[in-house]
């Protein structure tokens, strides 16, 4: 029936798109590049280090405050900020900005710090100004690469405050949404190292049982095609 | 343009070879993706090595299921209809997701590097997915089961390198893609898109 198939085809192309674009602009941030993009990534800048970490400022018009993103120079950055339309109010101009810090506090117990902590800050005539209620920003930073287990807190009330964090990319890029602009980092266990495996998972052994799982199916597929052919 | 050479099979019920051929093949996709995980250390997705291997795996699956390349005079226009799916997703993204540009001049040696590869794994999944497993499911069990089974197939494969958070997009995507083959017939046109697509992402930041 290649009507049909054409039919399910050409709808299955549209469908898809629609769906695509709207997940594109629902999810804050980014997603993945498209599904397996290239993994080109500058060396984690620490503070301190030489280079050092970029900071990125924007100033944006008082009034109608539009959808917005500011994000360091890195390749990809190592910090970012989102920002829908209407985020912040004031009928000043809004200077948004992201500086590399030295930690506001210790990790939380049992953590350990991944890269640079991020100051992101609004402000408007001299004065801090914070998110409008039901408008939370995004917050994008980028881990070391030691581990693809990490998440993102903000520092708020004197100590860490976990979010709810996203892997991104090519698994170094993580993101999170945000009722508050402050201090942000990125943290993982103590006890892990890549968090991927675990520590102590016998790596090999899984690649071993993985690798005979394929050398199955390989065989089992063969013996099929052989038959059918007979 | 590639296409199946295996022959017609029925419908799809337990113990039937063509059930017995999806199962192996979904099953060692998944070894493959586990395998791809478990090699690429803290960050699977950046690990050149890993991504190779689970390519080659997939092609490999793929060829003992009876897959084969040939030519067929539709290749043109399947090239073009990959082109366009590429354009599509890739302006899709463009217009939707904010990213900074690649600086394309100072990371040549890396984009040269990863370019074949990706490339691979785009093949790879392609003619694994859309390829030996959609003709399967196509013709044992029609059109949509084989759309459904591979898009989310499709979806599964990338939650080892990029969480549960991708997979709605990777879905969408997979459709997309399972759309372009139902259209052409072959992997060419899924494959043209898949592929074009990741590098451009790539390539363009």
């Amino acid at each position: 029936m290649p009507g049909a198939a054409r039919r399910l085809g050409w709808g299955a192309v549209a469908a898809s798109a629609i769906v695509l674009a709207v997940l594109w602009r629902l999810l804050p941030a980014a997603s993945p590049p498209l599904y397996d993009g290239l993994c080109v990534q500058d060396p984690y800048r620490l503070l301190d280090h030489s280079p050092p970490p970029a900071s990125a400022t924007m100033t944006y018009p008082g009034g109608s405050f539009p959808t917005a993103e500011v994000l360091t120079s890195e390749t990809p950055s190592q910090a970012q900020i989102l920002m829908m339309a209407g985020t912040f109010s004031s009928t000043s101009p809004i200077t948004v900005s992201i500086t590399p810090e030295s930690p506001p506090a210790p990790a939380p117990s049992g953590l350990v710090q991944d890269g640079n902590a991020y100051r992101i800050t609004a402000t408007s005539a001299g004065q801090d100004v914070q998110p409008q209620p039901q408008m939370p920003v995004t917050v994008v930073l980028r881990g070391t690469g030691a581990s693809s287990a990490l998440t993102m807190y903000v520092h708020s009330g004197g100590g860490w405050q976990p979010l709810r964090t996203f892997n991104l990319g090519c698994g170094s890029t993580f993101e999170a949404v945000s009722t508050k602009t402050g201090d942000f980092g990125l943290f993982r266990s103590a006890a892990g190292g890549s968090g991927g495996s675990g520590g102590g998972v016998p790596v090999a052994a899984i690649v071993g049982v993985l690798a005979v799982l394929v050398i199955v199916a390989t065989l089992g597929l063969a013996r099929l095609n052989v038959r059918r052919r007979r | 343009m590639i296409a199946w050479a295996g022959a017609p099979g029925r419908a799809l019920r337990l113990g039937h070879p063509a059930t017995m051929r999806a199962v192996l093949l979904v099953g060692g996709g998944a070894a493959a993706a586990g395998l791809r995980a478990a090699m690429g250390g803290a960050v699977p997705a950046a690990s050149l090595g890993a991504a190779t291997v689970f390519a080659l795996v997939l092609l490999v699956l793929s060829v003992a299921a009876g897959f084969r390349v040939r030519r067929t005079p539709a290749w043109v226009r399947a090239v073009s209809l990959g082109a366009g799916g590429a354009l599509l997703l890739v302006a899709l993204w463009l217009s939707s997701v904010p990213h900074v540009p690649v600086d394309a001049a100072r990371h040549l040696g890396t984009l040269l590097l990863w370019t074949p590869v990706v490339a691979l794994v785009a093949t790879g999944e392609e003619v694994m997915l859309r390829g030996a497993l959609f003709t399967t499911l196509e013709e044992g069990a029609g059109p949509a089961s084989a759309l459904a089974v591979t898009s989310v197939a499709f979806a599964l494969l990338h939650v080892p390198l990029y969480g549960w958070a991708a997979l709605p997009l990777d879905l969408a995507a997979g459709v997309l893609l399972g759309g372009l083959r139902l259209l052409t017939g072959g992997v060419t046109a899924p494959a043209v898109a898949h592929v074009a697509a990741d590098l451009a992402a790539g390539w363009l930041g």
